[in-house]
């Protein structure tokens, strides 16, 4: 059962890393990275499900960490963008500092 | 039967994550993303792991409102076109390849595999891994970290003002 959720794992893992590569809207983004890290929490449950370890709650805590920074990058660029009225297009972010 | 169960709920979450990128309004990529957070703590739950899928389901409440606030406000904001299908498609493809290559090539997975069942982390467990050795440091370190970042980002939106 453990190639279920391996395979499931990365199937998430390359879907969110393909989202960042082929979108430009920040917010999508921000939710391919969110999938990235459902990917990762999901892996990390099974491989030390399977090992028997006690040590995954530190990297759990961090994955969900790392999901709440999120958050706030969110929020803080969403102020960016309605401060200088552009779109949520992160190849326009170079023109922020222009005006 | 788990088998089975395990399976509709992995195809069901690749499908949730698909629709990420289909939708084009934020309320129904949250609503998506907020369907892949529930299959995830069911997956969770197939795991063995009860305690972790609850609180699964408690972080997913404040990040998908988070979302949905954001998005909804900023939906005047979204009006191009954002997803470059074939660069998607090919890097996915290309990437879920490479790391399948990796993982059954490594040979460790063989040896996870030969174990029975995965071992349940129970909420007594999970409180005496809180209180013993090293934990507490990288937990006291993530809140630091956290501390950090929300001051730092309450600083910066003053001075957007």
């Amino acid at each position: 059962m453990l190639d279920y959720f391996i395979i499931m794992g990365l199937g998430l893992l390359s879907i969110g890393i393909a989202g960042i590569i082929g979108s430009r809207h920040f917010v999508v983004i921000i939710l391919s990275i969110e999938i990235i890290l459902i990917s990762a929490s999901l892996l990390a449950v099974s491989l030390y499900g399977y090992s028997y370890s006690p040590m995954i709650l530190p990297l759990l805590f961090i994955i969900w960490a790392i999901a709440a920074i999120d958050v706030i990058a969110l929020v803080v660029l969403y102020r960016y963008t309605t401060l200088f009225k552009t779109d949520l297009d992160v190849s326009k972010l170079s023109k922020y500092g222009e005006k | 039967m788990v088998y089975f169960i395990v399976l509709i709920l992995g195809v069901l979450a690749l499908a949730a994550s698909i629709f990420v990128f289909i939708f084009r309004n934020i309320l129904h990529i949250a609503a998506a993303i907020s369907v892949l957070f529930i299959l995830n703590s069911a997956l969770f739950l197939a795991l063995n792991q009860p305690t972790l899928a609850v609180i699964q389901l408690l972080i997913m409440v404040g990040g998908v409102s988070t979302y949905l606030f954001v998005g909804v406000a900023a939906i005047g904001y979204s009006k191009f076109k954002y997803t470059n299908w074939p660069a998607l498609v090919i890097s996915a493809a290309a990437i879920f390849g490479i790391l399948i290559y990796g993982a059954y090539n490594s040979g460790s997975l063989a040896m996870l595999a030969s174990h029975a069942a995965p071992q349940a982390y129970a909420a007594n467990s999970i409180a005496q891994s809180f209180s013993s050795g090293s934990s507490v440091f990288s937990l006291y370190g993530i809140m630091i970290m956290l501390f950090g970042i929300g001051i730092g980002a309450i600083k910066l939106l003053n001075r957007l003002r």
